[in-house]
């Protein structure tokens, strides 16, 4: 059984949750037993770029509209991107690595093949990210120019890689439509762009975000048309397209996975296109797959769903590396932790407001979040006006250990989100023994019992279940214990043999 | 002969308000109890069970002269909410007691824990694995068990003109000493869960005398073919349903001279609430009793009626607490996790200050603790999720066990406040008469 999935980026800095189940479940069939043994060619957008895995700072002036009196003696760095080309062999290597990390105990046994003979990805140059939003689309492209003005002469337009380790490495030209040319960045006229050097070459990126979904989906096209695969199985709208015209040229079976969809990430504002795409997605598909029974509730009201076609494949979580505890825990200066992007699906504002509420109860409580995104300007004014002070403390984005370390220091994690079709990070914090605090309807209160829940936006509400946990160490105890022993039973394997039974179903039994 | 002896428990508790932390100190004073949704419960059940099962029952006595016999304990806490909201359907067991075939049994009267971890109380220690710990189980108060006790006994008498002399503890929870202090509060006989850890080869259908008691007799419950009406009855698929009166009544006739009686221990609600009348549930009630009485070796028969009848047979030594509830049978569904400890002893650390606020002539705290001191509050907080889960899940108005707990916390930090404030406040005034 061989699969083709168009996924996303494994880094969660990148594509969230979207990419935490991609890698999962990616990993997870790879590396799964014979007869069970699932062929991945993974393919992802990546930008293209220098070698080095640095990190970049975009710096944005402080916009005078929007916040006139926040900080207005430095410039505010935004830590709005980052656009790490990585190269094939780590790519491979990183996946091998958290394959070998999400084994516990003895190394694996000699029967399982290793991550990278069953787990081929292949990148294709595009700035796609899975929470890309049309308007911010220009944003991103504008510094990816920036970033290109500076870096030494790039390779090649469209470069298609496959990074197969032990195969010779492939690298394709094909024709991808238009000529190279300039971006204009759409909010030029306040972020004036440097005149770009001549001798750079600009990839040849869509103008707007959906102009970019179809050129990568011709993309796909031309890079899959010389593979050979059973079924296409593709991780939320922006591979929809691609998704698509594949199966309309290939005839293979085709599964749509909604980690979101666009009436959850964006309630009331969702885009008619965006939900043009899902929808013809919803009708094409063989199989539609989404991460919780509510989100697939929500997906029935939203859309026109065949109910035969709808599957729920519950998430997992991949353990991560913690050392326990950096400090050692204060009863008297407790924390409470916000992990995820800052953006208004995940209302950031109400663990702000409810923030305010605890401190005025506990003022030696501590406030942190973790995560970047579009809300950080309003967050910091908001802040300022419910007076958090150095009760609040924002990281910006952390993953790896250094999150590891995060989450094993906080005393109470919050999940605030308004809409929360699964909610990966809970089960994070869970695994390291962090009693958490989550929406009455998020996706995850499916898989644990052990975790607070709370009406989403009500502000009180959550105010009275993060003091409850910090003035009640039998309500802690109980959760964190509970709440590890529920997390150790989830893992990524279980949802990936749902998916292969799926296959199975769909391309007929192994052969 | 042998004895059907028919006992129902009816309770309902006083459910609680969606308590926050910032209401503690400001809401109105003890306003803690959810009264639209207790009263919407009570008139429910009222609707769907008491009144309709206490006619079967009454009709039933009447039929059979009288030969129809069963009994009753009815909890303070539901005798006030059928006072307050379902008058008709306390007038109901008021005529029930007319009748001369129906025994009210005694209990505290607010269904608390306050017999637990008496002197003698050890945990279960062949419990399940995840039961409670030895020599963890917070204690109750003796004293306050046998002031509910007194309460509910002269309400009782005032009630059905009868004074109780039979007795059960919340939910059949019983021990050594337990059934010691029942037995110097005066009652003859008590009721207790049949469980096959106590009774080993022993029958549960013959009467006992629990260790250390000179005169109290024990009836046990036979919790097979207890549950074979309680739970088992409307479950499709349960290899005998549908079960049918007539059916049922043949293996009750198989026992033997040897069974004194057979103790069918329920629920009331299991007829038409927990199984509604759409099982027939009713309707097998209604005909049980003529097909039971159509073999003469058969009677029908109150708990003191076989408890007047019988000597012991043999002394039981009852050295774990045990109860009626749950796989475990024991206090694990009330006292199992931190939080239900936690919330059980600090409801009774708070005792001995209401008591004082009392004496001095503040009762209504005492009243308001009194409430809570219900089991259900506990018994919402359990989690057990994997067995008995759905069935406190069925029971529980809250979220979750870990909401239960938030708010009982939260009520019990605005009463411990208030208690202290009104302590704090009397001290000057007495000094300066």
């Amino acid at each position: 059984m061989r699969v083709l999935m168009l996924g996303w980026d494994f880094s969660p800095r990148l594509s969230g949750g979207v990419g935490s189940a991609c890698q999962g479940l990616a990993n997870a069939l790879a590396r799964a037993a014979e007869p069970l043994a699932t062929e991945v060619l993974f393919v992802l957008p990546r930008t293209l770029g220098d070698e080095e895995p640095e990190r970049v700072r975009l710096l944005v002036e402080a916009d005078a509209t929007r916040a006139p009196e926040v900080e207005r003696t430095a410039p505010r760095r935004v830590e709005a991107v980052r656009t790490s080309a990585v190269r094939a062999h780590v790519l491979a290597a990183q996946a091998k690595e958290a394959a070998v990390a999400e084994l516990e105990g003895p190394p694996p046994p000699p029967t399982l093949p290793p991550p990278s003979e069953a787990l081929r990805l292949l990148t294709i140059d595009s700035p796609l990210r899975p929470y890309l939003s049309p308007e911010d689309y220009g944003e991103l492209v504008h510094a990816l120019l920036e970033r290109v003005r500076r870096a030494p002469p790039a390779p090649a337009p469209v470069v298609v890689r496959s990074v197969v380790p032990r195969a010779e490495p492939v690298v394709d030209e094909p024709e991808l439509g238009r000529e190279p040319e300039e971006v204009a960045a759409p909010n030029a006229a306040s972020n004036p762009v440097p005149a770009l050097a001549a001798d750079v070459r600009v990839p040849p990126y869509g103008r707007t975000l959906l102009a970019e979904v179809e050129r990568y989906a011709r993309a796909v096209l031309a890079l899959a048309q010389r593979q050979s695969f059973d079924v296409i199985h593709a991780h939320d709208w922006m591979t929809f397209p691609a998704a698509l015209l594949l199966q309309e040229r290939t005839g293979k079976p085709l599964i749509v996975h909604f980690h979101s969809c666009e009436a959850e990430r964006r309630g009331p504002l969702a885009k008619a296109d965006v939900r043009a795409i899902e929808q013809a997605a919803l009708d094409a598909a063989e199989r539609v797959l989404c991460v919780s029974e509510a989100s697939a509730r929500t997906l029935r009201a939203h859309y026109a769903v065949q109910f035969a076609k709808l599957r729920v494949v519950h998430n997992a979580y991949a353990p991560l590396a913690s050392a326990g505890p950096a400090r050692k825990k204060d009863a008297q200066a407790p924390v409470v932790l916000y992990v995820g992007r800052l953006s208004e699906q995940k209302a950031p504002d109400v663990f702000l407001r409810a923030a305010a509420k605890v401190l005025a109860r506990h003022p030696r409580a501590r406030f942190v979040l973790a995560g970047d995104g579009e809300l950080y300007p309003e967050l910091k004014a908001l802040a300022r006006e419910l007076e958090l002070g150095r009760a609040l403390r924002f990281t910006g984005f952390i993953d790896g250990s250094e999150l590891a370390e995060t989450y094993a220091d906080a005393d109470v994690y919050v999940l605030s989100s308004a809409a929360e079709p699964f909610g990966i990070s809970a089960l994070e914090a869970l695994s390291l023994g962090v009693p958490s605090i989550v929406p009455r309807t998020a996706g995850v209160t499916e898989v644990v019992r052990s975790v607070l829940r709370f009406e989403p936006g009500d502000v009180e509400g959550l105010a009275d279940k993060i003091v409850a946990l910090l003035e009640r160490p039998a309500l802690r105890g109980e959760l964190a214990r509970a709440g590890l022993r529920e997390v150790k039973k989830i893992r990524w394997d279980r949802p990936a043999r749902a998916l292969r039974a799926i296959y199975d179903e769909l391309a007929g039994p192994p052969s | 002969m042998t004895a059907i002896v028919f006992y129902f428990q009816v309770h309902q508790p006083n459910r609680l308000e969606r308590f926050r932390f910032d209401d503690v100190g400001r809401g109105k004073a003890l306003d803690y109890f959810d009264e639209p949704l207790n009263k919407l419960i009570a008139e429910r059940v009222a609707e769907r069970c008491y009144l309709p099962m206490n006619e079967v029952l009454s009709q039933a006595i009447a039929d059979t002269g009288g030969r129809f016999r069963c009994s009753f304990a009815i909890t303070g806490t539901l005798l006030t909410q059928l006072e307050r909201w379902a008058p008709k359907a306390l007038d109901s067991f008021v005529a029930l007691s007319r009748t001369g075939a129906v025994e009210f049994v005694c209990e505290t009267g607010y269904h608390s824990l306050a017999s637990v971890g008496g002197a003698s109380a050890r945990p279960s220690a062949s419990a399940l694995a995840g039961s409670v710990p030895a020599g963890d189980i917070p204690a109750g108060n003796m004293d306050e068990f046998a002031a509910q006790v007194e309460e509910q006994r002269t309400r009782l008498k005032d009630l059905f003109g009868v004074t109780p002399s039979a007795f059960r503890n919340t939910e059949l929870i019983l021990d050594n000493s337990i059934a010691k202090k029942v037995e110097e509060l005066g009652f003859t006989c008590q009721l207790g869960e049949g469980v096959d850890r106590l009774l080993d080869w022993r029958s549960p259908r013959r009467v006992y005398r629990p260790k250390g008691c000179k005169t109290l007799k024990l009836l046990l419950r036979d919790y097979l073919f207890s549950d074979d009406i309680a739970f088992r009855f409307s479950n499709r698929q349960w290899p005998e349903y549908p079960l049918m009166a007539e059916r049922y009544a043949q293996w009750l006739h198989r026992a033997t001279e040897e069974d004194q009686f057979i103790g069918l221990f329920m629920d009331y609600e299991t007829f038409g609430e927990h199984q509604n009348k759409d099982t027939g549930i009713l309707e097998f009630m209604r005909h049980l009793p003529k097909f039971v009485l159509a073999d003469e070796r058969f009677s029908f028969a109150t708990p003191s009626e076989v408890a007047a009848a019988h000597e012991p047979v043999a002394e039981l030594d009852i050295p774990q607490t045990l109860s009626w509830a749950d796989k475990e049978r024991d206090l694990s569904a009330w006292l199992e996790n931190d939080m239900q400890k936690e919330a059980h002893r600090r409801l009774y650390q708070l005792l001995p200050r209401v008591r004082a606020a009392a004496a001095a002539g503040h009762a209504q705290y005492l009243a308001t603790w009194r409430k809570l001191s219900t089991s259900d509050h506990v018994y919402y907080m359990s989690t057990k999720w994997h067995s008995d889960g759905d069935v406190h899940e069925y029971f529980t108005p809250y979220d979750s066990p870990h909401d239960s707990y938030i708010i009982f916390m939260h009520v019990l930090d605005d009463l411990t406040a208030r208690v202290e404030g009104c302590l704090e406040h009397k001290t000057p005034r007495k000094r300066s008469p």
